[in-house]
């Protein structure tokens, strides 16, 4: 057994510069695509919620302008200042709105919807009613790039799933939980949302008035420590720059290293509670942009009782990926690393391998991914170090990434962290190197600045895109591009 | 980490210089450790007059030195050389790093910005900082100095890791396991109906056996009573454990492990009871008293531990307890580099009375483990890895239990770590479950 850590891999910020942390890194050199023609400059955003709501919405954007001071604290980098918005701050980019990008539900709308008894008619009521609104905005000549859906208290209070997490709360990440068949008010409404193409963000008041008063229940199902107003802001903006179309920061690659796709594979269940386990695929580049597939259905193996693919449909599932990849950039990858978070049974592996041969892709690596219960243990109060790698075997190994966070100076969790376990099952690259770049691919995660987080994004993001897809209907062709799913 | 040694001296006078320095600064030293005679740590800068601390922290490199005469030394200056790998080191990230060398003898210290010196190319090359004795000189005349190096850093620059020795201990502890498996077609089908014959044949049976495709797998020899009755014994074959053990196959992987699961059942009573629903080993309640105490060798020395305690007063009846906590660990045979290990997670078991379960055991679980933390569960480690390398040993009132034991593995080590000290002078945050830890009580 061999104990190692691993470096904080850096992030490539604006003109390439580098720098290990999200927020500073888009402090002192702008977003990755800074200069670049597809990079935003003005971001439109439209606004639909309550009188109330969207008012403070439209004046917590004015104020994030001027920007929010850090929270008081000793670990300043971990609660770094919010800058501010506009053409030389952060983004290097402009976040505006206007009262032809919103669009208000009436008091007595807000009411009746509030007051229809059943909890699934009544969400589905709102999800139209709110889907009407955004339908009018995306109809105007000028259309929103974004629109945040400032959610009223009332609406909030009905609809509210205790695994749903508000924009600008924070959540234990490590509950990695699949899109269940519990009725998902974010996951339809942005399923409906899909067909308009544009992209929303959710919000609760807590955002622009952090002393709004929240219903007991709501608040103990959240995390006791709410978020500052520097990290929400830093938070919902980073997610709206990318969902805008922007590229925020990318993985650091030295240009000799092959262009590689890294696609998370997992399923979601359907909504009925049939059983019916629908697989899918997320794709993301270098760049981080990310792109979802749909597969066809898994079938619970005897075996260890977790879906899989046949082999057709994995070839099926992958070929796919490789087309919308090659359709992205002009070319196939040279290499394509599979996150999965069970084992690849054999037909899996057949059917992977066939869509990579066919290919004349020569480099592929096939890891399955696992929260382990597998432990180390420091002397002392604070957890092992993020990026410590313990090698089992040429292809085993444990990797923390959660944990004591040089750079913050702390440990920014709860209890003990859970490490992944890493098992290659077809192995391109050394151990290390797919250990350093699954440590990579953690930082990938659009909707947190803190880059701490515990999964690498190409399974990190099964959770949000399961959570919508299962209202698409199957016929229903379904939007690419991640930013219709996070 | 305990250094013994010669270098261990020098390294200790020339912290004590450099800590009295600072001090006299008016500042905080904090050590971080290092590898041999580096003393390693970080200076916080506080302002003097206010005694608040301004975030500011600089990291500091030291090296101490009884050498009569230090390299090309002139009545002004000497030259430092450097190893390759420590300017690699120092060079790492964009936080200023501060090269202290300090003469015991002397009781004088000199100071550089080392990434400042060798930002210039010839200086890198030649590999050795020249310091200039009156003006590097490190006491407390260099404190606008210092200051001015620590207010030059730029927000969110960061330095190189923290080199500390450091043991890391894995929640894993070696299965050693009988030789010899036996196996025997059986008419049984099921576990369930091998099961109840052999209960009532025999209550006292052991349960290390398993039914798979009509036939029994088992540590025990089917040849012998009451395992021949439930058996075409003379078909039986016996076979080395390793051919389970070392097997490839998923289905032998499958049944190596159903049989392991069975023997740790076996093997942890009668202390232990088991709970059919999470899967957890907990110490049981004794029958006549509250509460059970374990004694057990800790890291440093042998320690006891409260592993059942009565909590809580019940509102309908106060002279009744709210609720009893069992120290408890899930478990996980795995195989990893080829060898056979026990994942050990340390948690609580919850009843209402020692006995029947706690409706409100989720929640209480879920708060115990908002208070924990790394030291608290490595603690309960400790003490489960204890329970089962001496458990089912040789003692008074049993013979050593015949089919697994348990073997300590030794802990890794590594040598980038965490500075202890002075993150946890830096949790000023209440809401911070490491806050309480560092500035109340410890939950035990």
């Amino acid at each position: 057994m061999k104990l190692t850590h691993l470096v904080e891999p850096p992030l490539e910020f604006g003109s390439a510069f580098r720098h290990p942390d999200i927020r500073f890194g888009l402090m002192d050199y702008g977003p990755f695509d800074l200069g670049m023609e597809s990079a935003p400059k003005r971001i439109r955003i439209g606004i639909v919620g309550s009188a109330e709501t969207v008012e403070g919405t439209a004046r917590w954007l004015e104020t994030c302008t001027t920007g929010f001071p850090a929270k008081e604290s000793r670990q300043p980098n971990l609660f770094p200042p919010f800058p501010g918005t506009g053409p030389d701050e952060t983004f290097r980019c402009e976040f505006v709105t206007s009262e032809e990008l919103q669009r208000v539900l009436p008091p007595r709308e807000i009411a009746r919807l509030s007051a229809i008894p059943g909890q699934r008619e009544m969400t589905r009521n709102v999800v139209d009613a709110i889907t009407d609104e955004i339908g009018v905005l995306a109809e105007r000549s000028i259309r929103p790039d974004v629109v945040l859906v400032a959610l009223p208290i009332e609406i909030i209070e009905r609809t509210y799933n205790a695994r749903d997490v508000p924009a600008g709360g924070e959540k234990d990440e490590d509950e990695e939980v699949e899109a269940g068949p519990d009725l998902d008010f974010r996951g339809m409404l942005k399923a409906a949302c899909m067909r308009l193409h544009l992209p929303i963000q959710l919000l609760w008041p807590t955002t622009f008035d952090p002393a709004y008063k929240i219903p007991r229940k709501l608040k103990e199902s959240t995390d006791r420590r709410t978020q500052d107003p520097a990290t929400i802001a830093w938070n919902l903006l980073t997610a709206v720059y990318y969902k805008a179309g922007g590229l925020p920061w990318r993985l650091a690659r030295d240009s000799r290293q092959l262009r590689t796709s890294f696609v998370g594979l997992s399923f979601y269940r359907s909504v009925d509670g049939e059983h019916i386990h629908t697989s899918t695929a997320q794709m993301f580049d270098e760049r981080g942009e990310g792109l979802i597939l749909r597969g066809g259905r898994m079938v619970e193996s005897e075996e260890d009782r977790k879906p899989h693919l046949t082999a057709e449909d994995a070839y099926e599932l992958l070929k796919s990926s490789l087309k919308v990849f090659r359709a992205q950039h002009g070319h196939f990858p040279a290499r394509v690393v599979l996150h999965k978070t069970s084992k690849f049974d054999r037909n899996e592996l057949a059917g992977f391998h066939k869509a990579i041969d066919e290919r004349d892709i020569d480099y592929a690596d096939f890891v399955w991914v696992q929260k382990s219960m597998t432990r180390l243990y420091r002397l002392g109060i604070y957890p092992p170090l993020r990026g410590t790698l313990l090698r089992f075997d040429r292809d085993q190994a444990l990797l923390y990434t959660r944990g004591s966070v040089e750079f913050f100076r702390t440990y920014p969790g709860m209890y003990v962290p859970r490490p992944l376990m890493l098992r290659c099952q077809a192995q391109g690259q050394p151990l290390q190197h797919i250990a350093e770049e699954t440590l990579a691919l953690t930082k990938m995660n659009w909707n947190n600045t803190q880059f701490d987080n515990g999964l690498p994004i190409t399974i990190a993001a099964a959770r949000h895109v399961g959570e919508v897809l299962k209202y698409v209907p199957e016929e229903q062709e379904i939007a690419p591009r991640y930013s219709f799913y996070m | 980490m305990k250094k013994i040694g010669g270098s261990d001296i020098i390294g200790e006078r020339g912290i004590a210089h450099i800590r009295g320095v600072v001090l006299s600064m008016g500042f905080m030293f904090y050590e971080t450790g290092g590898v041999e005679a580096g003393i390693d740590g970080f200076i916080e800068l506080r302002d003097a007059a206010t005694g608040v601390v301004g975030n500011l922290l600089l990291q500091v490199q030291g090296k101490a030195s009884e050498k009569k005469r230090l390299q090309a030394e002139t009545d002004d200056s000497f030259e430092f050389p450097c190893q390759d790998a420590d300017i690699a080191y120092w060079m790492q990230g964009t936080a200023p790093v501060l090269l202290i060398v300090v003469r015991p003898d002397e009781g004088k210290a000199y100071w550089k910005s080392i990434k400042d010196w060798f930002s210039d190319p010839e200086a890198l090359n030649s590999r050795r900082v020249v310091f200039h004795k009156t003006r590097d000189e490190f006491n407390r005349e260099a404190k606008a100095a210092i200051v001015a190096v620590a207010t030059s850093v730029s927000p969110g620059a960061s330095g190189p890791s923290v080199r500390k020795h450091e043991e890391i201990l894995t929640n894993l502890v070696a299965v050693c396991f009988a030789p010899t498996i036996y196996w025997a077609p059986t008419d049984h089908s099921t576990d369930k109906s091998f099961g109840a014959v052999l209960r009532d044949l025999h209550p006292e049976a052991g349960s290390e056996w398993i039914v798979r495709s009509k036939a029994v797998l088992s540590f025990h020899k089917l040849d012998q009573w009451p395992w021949s009755e439930l058996c075409e014994s003379e078909a039986m074959e016996e076979f080395g454990t390793d051919e389970w053990a070392d097997s490839d196959d998923e289905d032998r992987q499958r049944d190596f492990v159903a049989i392991l699961n069975r023997a740790i059942g076996e093997f942890v009573r009668p202390d232990l009871w088991h709970d059919r629903e999470t899967g957890f080993f907990y110490f049981r309640k004794p029958p006549h008293r509250d509460n059970l105490n374990y004694a057990y060798k800790s890291l440093k020395n042998t320690t006891t531990r409260r592993v059942v305690g009565r909590y809580g007063k019940r509102k309908s009846d106060p002279t009744q307890a709210s609720y009893w906590r069992h120290s408890a660990f899930g478990h996980r045979f795995v195989r990893l580099a080829g060898k056979w290990f026990i994942e050990v997670t340390p948690t609580y078991h919850f009843t209402r009375d020692g006995i029947a379960d706690d409706s409100w055991a989720g929640d209480r679980l879920k708060k115990i483990k908002e208070m924990e933390n790394n030291s608290a569960v490595m603690g309960q480690f400790v003490m489960w890895r204890d329970f089962l390398v001496t458990h089912g040993g040789d003692n008074l009132y049993a013979s050593k239990y015949p089919f697994l034991s348990f073997v300590p593995i030794q802990p890794l080590s590594m040598e980038v770590g965490v500075p202890d000290e002075l993150w946890k002078s830096q949790e000023t945050d209440p809401s911070s479950p490491l806050f309480e830890y560092v500035h109340g009580e410890v939950v035990k």
